[in-house]
């Protein structure tokens, strides 16, 4: 009976110095953390505001620092800073679109200075990142309706790929951008080709396979929308448990498990 | 250092930089070195290193600092400790020593400036530094101060501490009115007696408000030395009033668990997760578009979900196409904040851990919806 009241009395004891231990731990850390300046403030604002104001002008400060901006969501500094970059720096112009697209949402600026940037070497399809920046106006478009001109920009920006790679080379992501704007615009053969180019770049692909099954239910196929759903579902799941629980295969094209249990509740209801 | 000062001489004289020449230039970063070498001594003689360092707090930003309650003890012997000056965990004990300009203690070798005295102030690091007040002893007797303290109504400047008998406190500012809930205790520290303010309106737990050395207490008044908001200071707290059962020791409106609050810290982001998911099934539920052309551009929400549920501090802020401040019709920002206050605020998940076995924390939640003539097309990440 002792040892157990020895250990509840420890237990009770340790429960108290749990919060205690935490916060020596925590000041032990930051004591390590600061045996030698950092070049980055990155949990205070205004001193890495200050810090900003110290560095000389160039492009990728000038870009971070909008970058900074976007992080605070201080949407009125970060259009300025984006502006400002793109006017002083014009081969900046591509990264800046692809900021307004991805974290802004403003296919119209967006376009704006995926314009611009293309207009630098108007017989070449400029490389924004990894993508072609005809890739990134097919996105713009496709954020406003306008399916036929997105389906012009992949077209561009694949062809390049193909015909400087050939189409193994092409990120499998670009097939099915170009295929989720021939669904919009009713042509699902169209779509099943790119989304077959798609899958064979990579065979593990659960948003090409909803889109696949979204192809073929506009073609009254639904048997084998219903498998393409059934595999779209599988590989989410499998893509889930390896990488982390956000994951997302596109971040310009997201997909949510909710959307293909849908797709194949409504394929279901259709089949009664 | 010469960076700045030039950046600042330009700054504050323009054009002075160009007619300045060399001589005076030496002259000037002359005087700037002394200067520095006088408020920043070099720990060169590690005898002013030796003592207890009470530790005053954490300076996170330009404006922003979390109180620090451990305290490090450099012995002449070498031997060094890093504690709680609660005593709520054991010690962390090595040894220390000065090398040339370079400060090591225990593992870590600080780089030359790194460790800094500023009068009786200790400074370790300059990214985010710890600072610590060199620490006399100054005998107190805790069960006569505990006597003293306990039920009563303590005020210094503007600010009250309420000591309520059974171990519940506040700490409430006279002129913004705002009153927050914590937890108190005394704690001996050598022949010292500390006032310890820590946890919030639910828990002991949580981080600690700044810690008080008891110097002298009588009937009407203690003096105490801590961090008075500006500097270390030797400060008298009047009695106010006795405390009686029925006064009130809740916090005046919402309060974050987390004494030591910043959104940054605690924030959730949407970004492409299925949260974004579940926002736009509510959106599509709950959201009546109010058709007006020009009721286009962002709108962000901002609040907070302390560890407990409850939500405070909403703010909205509105901005047009070309990302100027813009006033939104109210039918808009209303139906968005109703959603907020209602339907995200009080989903569970926003404020889980995503460690399992940790408490839940405060949630820092900031929505940005995108509007075209008052109809939501799309939620930033």
């Amino acid at each position: 009976m002792k040892p157990i009241v020895y250990l509840l009395l420890l237990l009770s004891a340790s429960a108290f110095a749990q919060d205690g231990e935490r916060f020596l731990k925590s000041c032990a850390s930051m004591m390590a953390t600061n045996r030698a300046p950092q070049s980055r403030f990155f949990f205070a604002e205004r001193r890495e505001k200050s810090r900003l104001d110290t560095l000389t002008r160039n492009a990728q400060n000038d870009r971070f620092r909008a970058i900074n901006y976007l992080w605070q969501r201080d949407y009125e500094q970060a259009d300025l800073w984006l502006e400002k970059t793109s006017v002083t720096y014009p081969k900046e112009s591509g990264a800046i679109g692809e900021l307004y697209l991805l974290e802004l949402r403003d296919y119209q600026r967006a376009l704006k200075h995926f314009d611009a940037y293309d207009a630098l070497t108007p017989a070449f399809d400029d490389i924004v990142y990894n993508s072609p920046v005809s890739y990134f106006k097919g996105l713009a478009y496709q954020g406003l309706g306008d399916h036929q001109r997105a389906i012009e920009q992949f077209s561009a920006g694949i062809d390049s790929l193909v015909h400087k790679h050939g189409a193994e080379w092409v990120n499998y992501r670009h097939f099915i951008s170009r295929a989720v704007s021939y669904i919009a615009l009713q042509q699902p053969e169209k779509a099943l080709t790119d989304l077959g180019f798609a899958l064979k770049n990579f065979n593990r692909s659960a948003l090409a396979q909803y889109h696949r099954g979204r192809a073929l239910r506009q073609l009254n196929r639904t048997q084998e929308a219903q498998t393409a759903f059934q595999d779209a579902s599988f590989f989410f799941k499998a893509l889930r448990a390896e990488r982390t629980i956000d994951f997302q295969e596109d971040d310009h094209n997201l997909l949510y498990e909710p959307d293909i249990d849908e797709a194949l509740q409504n394929l279901k209801t259709l089949n009664r | 250092m010469k960076a700045d000062c030039i950046l600042l001489l330009n700054r504050f004289c323009p054009g002075v930089f160009h007619v300045i020449n060399s001589s005076s230039f030496i002259l000037f970063f002359a005087a700037s070195s002394l200067l520095t070498s006088l408020l920043f001594a070099q720990p060169s003689n590690r005898d002013q290193l030796v003592g207890t360092w009470i530790g005053v707090h954490a300076e996170w930003d330009i404006d922003f600092v979390c109180p620090l309650p451990t305290y490090i003890r450099l012995n002449a012997d070498s031997t060094y400790q890093l504690g709680m000056v609660d005593g709520s965990a054991s010690p962390l004990t090595s040894t220390w020593s000065v090398q040339g300009e370079s400060v090591r203690i225990d593992t870590i070798h600080y780089a030359p400036e790194m460790v800094r005295m500023q009068g009786d102030l200790l400074r370790i690091g300059t990214t985010y530094p710890l600072v610590f007040r060199r620490f006399t002893d100054i005998p107190a007797d805790s069960a006569q101060v505990h006597r003293q303290l306990t039920a009563k109504s303590w005020q210094a400047g503007n600010v009250v501490i309420n000591l309520f008998a059974n171990g519940k406190a506040s700490l409430e500012d006279v002129v913004t009115k705002q009153r927050t809930a914590h937890f108190w205790r005394l704690a001996r520290f050598g022949s010292s007696v500390f006032l310890i303010i820590r946890g919030n309106q639910y828990t002991r737990d949580g981080n600690y408000k700044p810690i008080w050395q008891i110097v002298a207490n009588s009937a009407k008044s203690v003096k105490m030395i801590g961090w008075n908001g500006k500097s270390i200071s030797t400060e008298t707290f009047q009695l106010l009033k006795p405390l009686s059962p029925t006064d009130s020791c809740r916090a005046s409106g919402f309060q974050t668990c987390d004494n030591c609050y910043r959104s940054m810290w605690h924030e959730v982001a949407l970004g492409r997760s299925h949260k974004r998911y579940d926002v736009l099934q509510l959106l599509t539920k709950y959201y009546q578009p109010v058709h007006r052309a020009g009721q286009s551009g962002l709108i962000q929400i901002k609040f907070v979900v302390n560890c407990n549920g409850e939500s405070g501090l909403f703010s909205t802020t509105g901005f047009d196409e070309d990302y100027c401040p813009k006033v939104f019709d109210e039918r808009i920002t209303t139906q968005l904040l109703t959603l907020c206050r209602n339907q995200i605020a009080v989903d569970e998940s926003f404020r889980a851990n995503r460690n399992p076995d940790s408490r839940p924390q405060d949630a820092a939640i900031t929505l940005a919806f995108r509007l075209k003539d008052g109809n939501i097309t799309d939620i930033l990440p």
